[in-house]
């Protein structure tokens, strides 16, 4: 099961969150056939999607979180909203790389150094909340402590992990983010960069212990914990896609039909296939 | 003025000068400067209109631009003019701080004046010892205690080079207890973190804050590197100390303006720029950066406005042209996906990848006349403009060695412009500098360069105006210029050297004679600075014959 727990540290100046991913990288590397590389750097971008779907205030609210980097993997896009319902997908799903020096997956490899973070919120205002950022390293933590930095003027500390088993599994995922509240005390941001760094292999912590231990153990007393459940779940349907295929126009729909026999549409979150005959479109256009 | 020199003006420069004075007249000399720019374009080659630029350029302070056209008008200047540029070229280093190449041309002007009456070598003195506050009076002469305004020169030097080994190792010889202790170790936390250590340079850092926790560097550099770290909430911690209105002075300030760019803060980075420029209206680095935070905070008609003014005041300046039109671009078409601008220029990748391909191709011609044939092709000078402020340093070098490889007065001319160009890192004129050296330079060229980005205290020497005191003049001036730029010698040891040999000698008769490469390459020799140098080797630096100098060194040995 996914967990996502939230709470306050150090007099409650500090917010913290920390994450269990496991089930839904699992989910991801089966729907897409992915590599350990490509789940490993889909499956942190993920994790750290569902922190900022947990943030979303109301019902309706969505997010759309968008990597494009000059790496082998090419672009990571995740979307989800605030019922934590995340989806996301990897342009090169098979990606492969030599593992680094120190034995890890090269994420920053897959993702790329040179490139964007573009954050899209939809809260149900005019317009929706776009914000990006340079990417700065690639290995995705780094990424969107910068995002949060730069584009929201939060300043964060994020630790991401992905753990792949012999059999291409997911054996462990999860993430901590600790994000300074307004009037935090320099003891206070000290201490959390200092606690930070035991999370460098955040995976094997998250396979290992439990969220409540790996609270307790590193963070002392805090307040009460907050908890939700992200999950994977694609909310495209046969309506929805026909939705987007009206607008397109019937004629241009007749045209493709003509051409190759049917219309097919491959949902890139889900890879469920729709097809739409001549029949179909028609049906689309009556009335 | 030359006031007697026939000039010919055709109708449209003699408009533009005419419209220009009246400026002048009205004080608005950024108005003057603007027409007299456009006159200088309409008109061939007018001694009065360069006059007119250099003193304007001067008097806003921008003593490079100053020197390009005092230059300009030494290429072609008639005799009677020469008195009034070689003062206005001395007036120029003096202010930025080269005296080396001050005492040089004021001596010129010396030499060449009728009465001598204008400036003599002691006024230099005086002046210099009159212009400095009375700490800092010390080091013009030899301090009899330990120098370490000099100590943090030469290591600025080697930091602009990217020794940073080297500058660390200078920085530390700043005693504890030393006024100069604490920025001497933030400027080695900096070389650590420029040399990768970003560790050892928060921790030097943290020691100095731990201190002084009011120290404005400390904090910055504590808030850059820990930002560099990717540790945001430490970093932001600090830079949530930084108060510009608590700034002592510009130094302060203008590290507050740069950490809130880096942090993104743009529209306050450019209320810190803005307040910096009050009292440095003409400061072109300043004006730039204030460009970039204006368009960052996308008010692209503020940014346009800060470019625009910059290419108007200093005529050849891709980085402000490019940012000009983007900001030109981005005012009237709006900005789709808006990308903040690096505080350094960086071209678009489109303009980027057309240079990098003509560059390609101008490498390829190994033939020296097909160079410069194609050097009279009008695009190849605003390669070469893109190629000097790439960020890439390979770009820089090839398009320096390509100017060099010439050997054209116009790419000569070109580089000494480039040299002089505060707009353009200090690397770059380090490699310049090289091959000025490696080609064989004459002495003029060597004392402009020699201060131009190592800012060493130069020691004037005390002499008559006298044939053996103009002979010991030149000749400490050729030597000290060429120590400078060679290697990082103790200068005192070639004052010391000049200043004995010159009353040792004075009516001595082989001394009556003596050419100055020979005697320059006899002060080198006895300075010591170079201990393992053979005579045959300070000979050919010098460019003079072997025997004459051991006759030379002979002969002072006898005394």
């Amino acid at each position: 099961m996914n967990r996502l727990v939230k709470t306050l540290i150090y007099n409650n100046e500090m917010s913290l969150c920390v994450m269990e991913t496991t089930e839904l990288v699992n989910e991801a590397i089966e729907i897409h056939r992915l590599s350990p590389l490509s789940a490993a750097a889909l499956g942190r971008v993920l994790t750290v999607s569902s922190f900022m779907a947990s943030c979303l205030k109301n019902e309706t609210d969505k997010l759309s979180v968008t990597v494009v980097g000059d790496g082998v993997g090419g672009n990571i896009t995740v979307s989800g909203n605030s019922a934590l319902d995340m989806r996301g997908s990897i342009d090169n799903p098979r990606a492969e790389l030599p593992l680094r020096p120190d034995g890890k997956l090269d994420v920053g490899g897959c993702v790329g150094k040179n490139g964007r973070l573009t954050v899209v919120k939809s809260m149900g205002l005019k317009e929706p909340y776009s914000g990006s950022c340079r990417l700065v390293s690639g290995e995705i933590a780094e990424d969107f402590a910068a995002y949060y930095l730069y584009s929201e003027q939060q300043p964060s500390a994020i630790a991401l992990g992905v753990k792949i088993g012999k059999d291409y599994r997911c054996v462990g995922a999860g993430g901590v983010v600790i994000q300074a509240l307004p009037g935090a005390s320099e003891e206070s941001i000290s201490k959390a960069e200092e606690a930070m760094k035991h999370f460098a292999n955040i995976s094997t912590l998250i396979k290992e212990k439990s969220i409540e231990e790996i609270v307790a153990e590193y963070f002392g007393d805090t307040a009460p914990l907050e908890e939700y459940s992200p999950h994977y779940k694609c909310l495209c349907s046969r309506d929805y896609i026909e939705g987007i295929l009206k607008t397109m126009g019937k004629e241009e729909l007749e045209d493709i039909v003509a051409e190759q026999g049917k219309i097919t549409v491959n949902c890139e979150f889900c890879e469920k296939n729709y097809e739409f005959t001549q029949e179909d479109v028609e049906k689309m256009f009556k009335g | 003025m030359a006031d007697n020199v026939v000039l010919k003006f055709d109708a449209g420069a003699k408009a533009y000068k005419k419209l220009a004075d009246k400026r002048l007249d009205e004080d608005d000399i950024e108005g003057a400067l603007t027409l007299l720019l456009e006159a200088k374009e309409r008109t061939k080659y007018v001694l009065t209109i360069y006059f007119d630029i250099a003193e304007i350029y001067y008097e806003m302070g921008l003593y490079e631009y100053s020197l390009r056209y005092w230059f300009r008008a030494l290429d072609r200047a008639p005799k009677y003019d020469l008195e009034d540029i070689y003062n206005g070229i001395g007036a120029c280093f003096y202010n930025l701080g080269n005296f080396a190449a001050a005492t040089y041309y004021f001596n010129q002007q010396f030499l060449v004046s009728k009465d001598g009456s204008v400036f003599f070598e002691d006024d230099i003195i005086d002046s210099i010892a009159g212009a400095m506050s009375e700490p800092e009076f010390k080091v013009v002469y030899p301090p009899e205690e330990a120098d370490y305004t000099d100590l943090m020169r030469r290591a600025k030097a080697h930091m602009y080079k990217g020794e940073y080994a080297k500058a660390r190792e200078i920085y530390n010889e700043v005693p504890d207890g030393a006024k100069e202790y604490n920025t001497a170790q933030l400027e080695s936390a900096v070389a650590a973190f420029m040399s990768g250590d970003a560790d050892e340079g928060i921790t030097i850092s943290k020691k100095i804050f731990a201190r002084d926790n009011e120290n404005i560097f400390a904090i910055c550099n504590l808030s850059s590197m820990y930002k560099y770290r990717t540790l945001y909430m430490l970093s932001d911690m600090y830079f949530s100390k930084l108060d510009e209105n608590k700034a002592k002075n510009d130094d302060e300030l203008y590290k507050i303006a740069t950490a809130c760019m880096e942090h993104g803060k743009y529209a306050r980075a450019a209320r810190c720029f803005e307040k910096l420029m009050f009292n440095r209206p003409y400061d072109m680095q300043l004006a730039f950066l204030k460009g970039v935070a204006k368009y960052n905070s996308k008010d692209f008609t503020a940014a346009k406005r800060t470019f625009g003014r910059i290419v108007r005041i200093t005529e050849v300046n891709p980085p402000a042209v490019s940012y000009f039109r983007r900001a030109d671009d981005a005012e009237s078409n709006g900005v789709k996906n808006f990308h903040p601008l690096p505080n350094f220029y960086k071209p678009l990748e489109e303009e980027e990848a057309e240079y990098t391909k003509k560059l390609a191709a101008l490498i390829k011609m190994k033939n020296e006349k097909a160079l410069k044939k194609r050097m009279k092709e009008p695009d190849f000078w605003e390669l070469m403009d893109w190629s000097f402020y790439s960020s890439d340093k390979e770009v820089r070098r090839c398009a320096c060695f390509l100017l060099a490889l010439t050997d054209s007065k116009q790419a000569e001319r070109y580089l000494l412009d480039k040299l002089l160009d505060p707009a353009l890192n200090d690397e770059i004129k380090a490699y310049a500098v090289e091959l000025y050296v490696l080609n064989g330079y004459d002495k003029t060229v060597g004392i402009v360069i020699s201060g131009l980005y190592k800012k060493l205290i130069f020691y004037p020497i005390h002499t008559e105006s006298d044939a053996h005191g103009n002979l010991f003049t030149e000749s400490y001036a050729l030597c000290y210029s060429k120590c400078a730029m060679l290697g990082d010698y103790d200068m005192r040891k070639v004052f010391d050297a000049a200043n004995t040999l010159y009353f040792l000698t004075d009516g001595s008769r082989v001394f009556k004679n003596a050419e100055t490469n020979a005697v320059a390459a006899l002060i080198y020799v006895r300075s010591q600075v170079d201990k393992a140098v053979a005579l045959e080797d300070a000979s050919a630096l010098f460019g003079c014959n072997k025997e004459t100098l051991k006759k030379l060194l002979e002969e002072t040995e006898k005394l």
